[in-house]
This record gives structure tokens, C-alpha cells and sequence, in this order.
């Protein structure tokens, strides 16, 4: 039985000194000398008889080791708070293995699927870009040979009927949500016949605990052509575009040419016959490299179209060995390029939550302050928690429930929980005439994947607020390894960067509470 | 007003204009919850003993800055629920109907109205607490096949409990057919059965419908008691072959019917009961004596902070119930309006309209008078149903702060 301090001690930059407690949820600043106490129970220290050797004696004030000295007034007081505190839950163990004990079942696949979010067809594995650092592109090696394919509308429609008797049954827990059917791709304009006949199919089916949105990702470059016919159907769009002229540069056609000036007009003309339109449902994707900046993006994107993109940097899971160097040499890192912004604050301004720093800070928060639930139940659920001072088995690793969040259909039929992991990870299967989905062995291909990250999940000091997926692991090969794993130390660093970040700008912390939502 | 969730401490200073001002500045957002203090303001005898008070009951703490390089903080309590309905709203991507299935956990069916008893608190007590009612206009069934949707519906549902309640239920002419939904689906939820301990004479062949392993029964103790009937239903439940474990509920509206309820317990070694007052318009004083909240039961009870966080955004005694008449009306609570009809309306759009429209599961002391002006508002127990029998939220006897 594997058992981790559930309490973590924090030193800010500015050397203000905190523990954090993950059974209790709560992250405190604390006086240096409660600090001291919690380190000597940290290293198994029997405080009760450290307090009693230390008071024994004359009144005289007592020096405690890179502490300070103190009257035995002060250390008394803080004995007190330290017992106050452990009587109340605090400081206590987690037994990781029963916490992160949770296994899925078929039933929860089949309620997950008759639950999702997000429907996103492949439509076609081809591109009239061949931008160098796509994911489907000479970096990577993790996906389908591309063939030139386009995907069937009969296979997406089988999908779709195969769907619809799930999202129609009791199984699905929602009423009047939103279903988004997203159109990916290579570029998903490229057949245009396909998404015309989906986009008719979907408008005539009969849901019942659902109302449908259209989204599609695209790089722009049929814009002007299509536009009529999204802008009618309301679609979400995501455009992918870089930056300025040379931040785009990796954007470019097969000929090598660059395809900025082709994007930015077709953008142009979509901004122009439908400024509403464009205002509220047209997002920007800006790629993070070694040829753009933070600064660059920003001024970019707010002078041009008043809009602040996401940022995604490159994946560097499933790069291929031998393009590992060149993928290096591209890469760049967000976090790094904001350190280096003149004017910081007014970036910051703008951009707020979609910087990695303030996202960094509002995980946190959501994580590690007690005061942030995903819903209803999750307080209520902690408030029994709380009462009973037992903690409800979790699943390891923050990697999705399938289809919790989506349904990635592939060109060739292949079915993923989403389109951003390799596709050997196909849960099923779907052609013209049928749906292969085996929840029972769903379930079980990620309960043994579980089992195989176990020993680093039930060692990791962060486990109960894991955000790492195991796809982007290699979870298939032998004795993967997770990049995220925290130890005491790593985690004690982490924390202390979130709040030396709120230490330095208390302000935010309102405004990130206040404001910021969940995606 | 100050509170330590952890020792149930209440500290409050109202008049207090130094101790105001420092907390004002305290709670700033570019403070949060740490600000320094100079010599002079430390002089302040009313600021020093507070300090000394908020210290003294763990619920700030004093530094000197020599052992700090820089302003540390405090995480303010703001309590963020992702998927808050206000939030949804307006929120264009999310909906407010989204999971709502998952927020419900349990039911109470009415399954018939008719009864020969004429009880008092009958048409009234259904109104404060989950007890049986019948109408006087006629006799009412639920429709046995709207029922047998409505579980159908239920099936993807985590529903936690299932109360059945009439009337007498055991004069429901579609019981057996009740029963045969409930034992042929795969229903694993609670099912609890609410009777008046006068409907359970001669029933010996009708409880044997209800195993003690799938069923567990609240009986319904009214005054005056009938001495022989109350013996032959004891003599029943104890001989009873499905090993029947009861839990009894006093309907108690005065001191003497307390008196009369212990005398029963102690006499009868009775180990599961409850008491519940009953408002009957004309006993105000024992409410006012016995049900009424003050000071002193506001630290009694101690709140967890995720408690009082909770209490900020739902009323954690009816999130997620709903009550189906035996009118086929469905409603969040029996003092709202109803949000559907057995039949007419899917679960569903119950469910989507309580939580978009309507003000039960939601139902705040933050959001009624006089609560919402008091200090103690945040440690106040959830407003329940007898605010609305009793005509006001404020059943204590706490000054309110405005």
C-alpha cells in the first residue's frame, strides 16, 4: 500500500513560505515557524516530543534552526495551530493505490459515447497547403499513410444513425446541449460535396436531448469560395494563421511558395460580407514556432481583425527519430517567448487566459485553492468529502474518458477519442454499412494502460490533478514513461511558481476567479 | 463577522469603525487578505485586540516582515463553479441543459391519494416534510404506464433514492404492477416506502411485496396516538417474515407530543426515529422555542467551509429532488410551481426547467429577505419548507446586520 504525504511545503521567489494539502484541497501561507513543524512531520519527525524537549525547561527564548528565535509563547501557539489543523484533516497520508484505484467499465465507454461532445469527420487526408510542421506532415510518424482518400458521406451518415440511437436513448444525461459536428482534415473545404451532404443529413435528424453546431478548422485558403454557405449554417470556425507575413512562412503550398497573402484575402473578403458573423464565430489558431512571437501575435492579430488567437505550440509527441533534430530547431516555447515582451501588461491584458502563465495560475487555482468545482455535484461531493474526510477513487492519469469529449472518425473509418493522438490508438471501426465499437475491450485497452503507468501514477506527488494524457506517451511501447510524474520537490517548485506569479500580481488572482471558465 | 470553520469560532465586530476600515483594506483584491500594519496602527486598542482576538482563535496571524522578502497572500474564498446555470447563460458554447440528468438523485411518487384516515396534519405536513397527503376532491392514481416511462427514462439516470408515498398505499389498485416495474428493471437506487402506522394494520400480506432487502420503510407517527393499533403494528413489524426494519418518524407540533414521542421510544426501545415539527398555524411559540436557530446553534452545528461554499449557489436539502403528485404534477418542491405533468413531460424537460427557469434547487439565503442583509446569512442551514409554512426565511432569533 503505497502512501504519499498528502501536504506539500511551498517557498515563493519572495521566500513567504506555504503548504498545500490535496486531501483537504487547500493551499495556505504560513508563519516560518508552523513552516519548521511541518517539515520536521515531513521527515517523520515525532513533533509532540519535539515540542516537549523544546519547552521543557527555563522561559528563556528558543533558537530553532534557519528559523529565528522565538519565546515559547510563539512556538506553543503554533504546536497549537499545527494540532488544530491535523485534527481537522490536515497533514495526513493518501494511499495512492486505492486512490487512484478506479477502472473503467463497458458501461461507462458506451455512456461516455451516448454523452459526447463533439462529432469531427477526417474529411479528406490531403491538403493544398503543405505546411512544414503538420501534424500530418515529415516530422511525424504517428499517423496513417495520407492517400489522397476522402471520406465517404455513407460511412460518416452510418456513424451519425449509429450515434443518434445513442444520444436518443436514457443514456445521455443532457438535454437541449449542444452537439458540434466539426469538419477536419488535411483541408475539409477541399470536399466541399461531403460537407454540404452531412450538414443536410445532420439538419433533418430527429434529436431528441440535443440541438447541433457546425465547427470546421481550416487554413483559410477557400474561404471566399465557401463562405456564403458557412456563414448560413452558422459555422464555428477555426482559422489556422501564424502571424504576419514571416511568422506564416511555414505556411506555404507544394511549390514551396508562401500562401499568406492567398489566406489573408480570402479572411479579408469573409470579414468583409459578414463582419457579424466573423465577429462571433471566427477564431484564429496561431502555431508557435521559432519564426513568430508572443509580441508578434498579438500586435498581429489585434491590429488586423481585433482578435486575440490560442496558441498551440508543436507536438512533440510521435516525432519520427530522424526529423527529431529539425523539429527541435522549430520548436519553440511560449512561455519563454512572454518573458521576453516589452510590454507585457498590455499583452496580458489582452490575451489573459489563452497566455500559458495565466492558464498555468487558473489550473492552479482550479486545482489547489478549494474554492473552484467543475459543477454542482463536484460541491456537493466535496462537501460530503469533506465530512466523511474520504476521498472517492479517481482514474489515473488526466487522459479523457473516451469520446467524453469527442469522436474522431479517420478517412479510413477509424474511430479515436480525438484527433490530436496517433492513429494506432483506433478504438473501432466504421465503413458504409456498420459500426465496430467493442466497449467491453475499450474499456479494458485503458484499464491496462492504466495499469502499466501505476507504479509512476501511485509515486507521483501530483496525481489527484493530472493533466497528461497517455497517448502522448508512447503508452503502447514497453515501460513508458510519464513526462509529468511530479516528485515532492517538483511539485513543491511548480506550486511555488503559481504563487510567486499571484504574489507579484494579486490582482489577477480576482480577475482569474472571476472571470476565466472552463473551455 | 468572522468564522473558523475549523473550531466553529463566530467573531464579530459591528460597530467597530478602526476594525472596519482595516478589514476593508485587508480584503482588497490587491491585498488578498495580508496588509501591513504600522506601530501606530497597533497602538489602536480596538485594532490590537482584534488581532489579538483573530489570532488568538487561529483565524489570521501577525508576522514581522523582517522574516519575509515580500508581501505573501492569502487565497480568497471565491467560490467558481465551472458549470454554474448564471455562468452557462451566458456562456454561448455551453448549455444550460448540459449532464442536467446527473444532477438528479432522488424521487418521490404520490403513487395514489385515497385514504380512510383523517389525520390533522393531512394536505399540510406533505408541504413541510416528505409525509403521505390525500385530497379531498377525489380519488387520484398515478397512470401506471406514465410511470413505467418515467423509469425508463431513469435508467441512464444515478438516481440515489426512490420515496413512495400515497395516501395509503396499500389501496393503490396498480401496487402490484408498481412493484413489478420496480423489481423487473435494473433499478439500483433506494427505495423507501413512507406510511401512516394506521394503514399498516392487517397488511401482513401486502408487506410481504416488499422485501426488507430491496425496501426500507419510514413510518408516520401522528398524535394522539391510538394505544392499540400503535401495539399491533409494533407486534406486526417484529413478527414480520421479511425482517422489516422500520425507522419511525414523530409528527410532533407541541411539547407534550415530544414528551408523549420519548415516552413511546423508551417504552418500546425503539432505535430509528426521527422528530418532525409540524407547523399547524397555531403553534408558532413552539417553533419559536424549539425550531428557531440562534447564535449559539450556528457554532453548534460548525459548518465546513465547503459547506458554506455550498450554500452560496444550490440548497443542498433539495438539489437534485423531485416530487411527482398523485395529479401527475412534478415539481422541484411542493411550494413551487410545477415544472411538469406525468405524461405530458419528459423527465428531461423537468429536470432542463428547473434548472433554467426555476427557483427550488437554487433556493439561497442569499437571494431572499431579510437573509441576504444578515452577517450570519453564510452559516445559516439551507432555507427548507418550513420558511414557507411559517411565511418568513428568518427562523432564528439573530438581529439582522443591515
Amino acid at each position: 500500500m503505497k502512501k504519499l504525504n498528502a501536504f506539500t511545503l511551498i517557498k515563493s521567489k519572495r521566500q513567504n513560505k506555504y503548504f498545500y494539502d490535496q486531501r483537504v484541497k487547500s493551499t495556505q501561507w504560513c508563519h516560518p515557524l508552523l513552516f519548521y513543524i511541518l517539515e520536521l512531520h515531513q521527515r517523520g519527525m515525532d513533533v509532540d516530543y519535539w515540542y516537549r524537549e523544546l519547552t521543557d525547561g527555563p522561559d528563556d527564548p528558543v533558537q530553532i534552526e534557519a528559523c529565528g528565535t522565538f519565546a515559547k509563547e510563539e512556538i506553543t501557539y503554533y504546536y497549537q495551530k499545527y494540532n488544530l489543523l491535523r485534527k481537522n484533516g490536515f497533514f495526513s497520508e493518501i494511499d495512492t493505490e486505492h486512490y487512484l484505484s478506479k477502472r473503467l467499465s463497458a458501461d461507462d465507454v458506451k455512456s461516455s459515447l451516448a454523452n459526447t461532445r463533439q462529432v469531427t469527420f477526417e474529411v479528406v487526408d490531403f491538403c493544398n497547403l503543405e505546411c512544414a510542421y503538420c501534424t500530418y506532415g515529415k516530422f511525424y510518424d504517428n499517423y496513417d499513410r495520407r492517400e489522397k482518400n476522402k471520406l465517404s458521406p455513407a460511412t460518416a451518415k452510418t456513424f451519425l444513425d449509429y450515434l443518434m440511437d445513442l444520444l436518443n436513448s436514457p443514456l445521455n444525461q443532457s438535454h437541449g446541449r449542444l452537439l458540434y459536428i466539426g469538419f477536419y482534415g488535411g483541408e475539409p473545404l477541399l470536399n466541399f460535396p461531403f460537407i454540404q451532404e452531412i450538414v443536410d443529413y445532420v439538419c433533418q435528424l430527429n434529436m431528441v436531448h440535443n440541438r447541433f453546431c457546425f465547427t470546421m478548422t481550416t487554413n483559410g485558403l477557400l474561404l471566399e469560395k465557401y463562405m456564403d454557405f458557412l456563414a448560413a449554417h452558422d459555422f464555428l470556425l477555426l482559422i489556422s494563421l501564424d502571424g504576419n507575413e514571416y511568422n506564416n512562412s511555414y505556411r506555404i503550398f507544394k511549390d514551396g511558395t508562401p500562401a499568406y497573402q492567398q489566406i489573408l484575402k480570402n479572411v479579408n473578403a469573409l470579414k468583409t460580407k459578414y463582419p457579424d458573423y466573423f465577429k462571433s464565430r471566427v477564431n484564429f489558431n496561431a502555431v508557435f514556432h521559432n519564426r513568430n512571437s508572443v509580441a508578434d501575435i498579438h500586435h498581429y492579430f489585434k491590429t488586423r481583425f481585433n482578435k486575440m488567437p490560442a496558441i498551440s505550440e508543436l507536438n512533440p509527441s510521435g516525432v519520427s527519430t530522424s526529423m527529431r533534430e529539425e523539429f527541435w530547431n522549430t520548436y519553440a516555447n511560449v512561455n519563454a517567448s512572454l518573458f521576453q515582451i516589452e510590454d507585457y501588461s498590455l499583452v496580458e491584458k489582452d490575451m489573459f487566459i489563452r497566455l500559458p502563465n495565466i492558464k498555468g495560475v487558473s489550473k492552479f487555482l482550479d486545482q489547489c485553492s478549494g474554492f473552484v468545482f467543475n459543477d454542482y455535484n463536484d460541491l456537493l461531493v466535496s462537501e460530503k468529502e469533506g465530512k466523511t474526510g474520504n476521498q472517492e477513487p479517481r482514474l489515473p492519469t488526466g487522459t479523457c474518458v473516451p469520446f467524453d469529449r469527442k469522436v474522431f472518425i479517420t478517412v479510413n473509418g477509424k474511430i479515436l477519442p480525438c484527433e490530436q493522438i496517433g492513429h494506432q490508438y483506433s478504438l473501432g471501426t466504421v465503413d458504409e454499412s456498420s459500426v465496430e465499437l467493442d466497449f467491453e475491450k475499450i474499456a479494458e485497452t485503458y484499464n491496462q494502460y492504466y495499469d502499466t503507468l501505476k507504479t509512476q501514477c501511485c509515486a507521483c506527488a501530483h496525481a489527484e490533478a493530472c493533466v497528461q494524457c497517455i497517448f502522448l506517451l508512447n503508452i503502447d511501447t514497453p515501460n513508458p514513461k510519464c513526462n509529468g510524474l511530479f516528485n515532492k520537490e517538483e511539485l513543491s517548485r511548480y506550486l511555488a511558481t503559481q504563487i510567486s506569479y499571484l504574489e507579484k500580481n494579486p490582482q489577477n488572482y480576482r480577475k482569474i476567479m472571476k472571470e476565466v471558465r472552463a473551455d | 463577522m468572522f468564522y473558523n470553520p475549523l473550531t466553529g469560532k463566530i467573531l464579530e465586530y459591528t460597530n467597530n469603525e478602526s476594525v472596519i476600515k482595516l478589514v476593508k483594506r485587508w480584503q482588497s483584491p490587491k491585498n488578498l487578505l495580508v496588509t501591513r500594519l504600522t506601530e501606530k496602527e497597533l497602538s489602536n486598542p480596538e485594532v490590537s485586540q482584534f488581532v489579538q482576538d483573530m489570532r488568538g482563535h487561529f483565524m489570521g496571524d501577525l508576522v514581522d516582515t523582517s522574516l519575509t522578502s515580500g508581501k505573501p497572500l492569502q487565497m480568497m474564498p471565491y467560490l467558481k463553479v465551472h458549470k454554474d446555470v448564471e455562468i452557462i447563460k451566458k456562456t454561448p458554447s455551453y448549455s444550460v441543459g448540459e449532464h442536467v440528468m446527473k444532477y438528479l438523485v432522488e424521487i418521490s411518487i404520490y403513487i395514489n391519494s385515497t385514504c380512510s384516515l383523517d389525520c390533522d396534519i393531512c394536505g399540510s405536513a406533505y408541504k413541510q416534510f416528505l409525509c403521505c397527503t390525500c385530497t379531498r376532491n377525489g380519488e387520484e392514481e398515478l397512470n401506471i404506464l406514465s410511470l413505467k416511462d418515467l423509469f425508463q427514462q431513469l435508467k441512464g439516470v444515478p438516481l440515489n433514492r426512490l420515496n413512495i408515498l400515497g395516501g395509503d398505499m396499500f389501496k393503490c389498485s396498480k401496487l402490484d404492477q408498481l412493484l413489478a416495474i420496480l423489481n423487473g428493471q435494473s433499478l439500483s437506487f433506494e427505495k423507501v416506502l413512507y406510511i401512516h402506522y394506521l394503514n399498516l394494520i392487517h397488511q401482513e400480506e401486502k408487506l410481504v411485496l416488499f422485501p426488507a432487502d430491496s425496501f426500507s420503510f419510514k413510518i408516520l407517527v401522528t398524535f394522539p396516538l391510538k394505544k392499540n393499533q400503535w401495539t399491533q403494528v409494533l407486534d406486526l413489524l417484529r413478527v414480520h417474515k421479511n425482517n422489516i426494519e422500520a425507522h419511525f418518524l414523530f409528527i410532533i407540533s407541541s411539547e407534550i407530543e415530544v414528551t408523549k414521542a420519548e415516552k413511546l421510544i423508551s417504552l418500546y426501545h425503539l432505535d430509528n426515529y426521527s422528530f418532525f415539527p409540524f407547523f399547524n398555524g397555531r403553534n408558532r411559540d413552539f417553533f419559536e422555542q424549539n425550531v428557531f436557530l440562534d447564535r449559539e446553534d450556528l457554532q453548534e452545528a460548525r459548518p465546513t467551509s465547503t459547506e458554506i461554499l455550498a450554500r452560496q449557489c444550490v440548497n443542498p436539502l433539495h438539489f437534485g429532488t423531485l416530487t411527482v403528485l398523485s395529479n401527475g404534477h412534478i415539481h422541484a418542491n411542493v411550494n413551487a410551481p410545477r415544472l411538469g405533468i406525468l405524461g405530458s413531460n419528459s423527465i428531461y424537460e423537468v429536470v432542463f426547467t428547473e434548472m433554467d427557469q426555476g427557483n427550488s434547487w437554487r433556493r439561497i439565503r442569499k437571494k431572499v429577505e431579510p437573509c441576504k442583509r444578515c452577517t450570519f446569512e453564510a452559516l445559516c442551514p439551507p432555507l427548507s419548507n418550513y420558511e414557507y409554512a411559517l411565511g418568513r426565511n428568518n427562523l432564528c432569533h439573530i438581529r439582522d446586520r443591515i
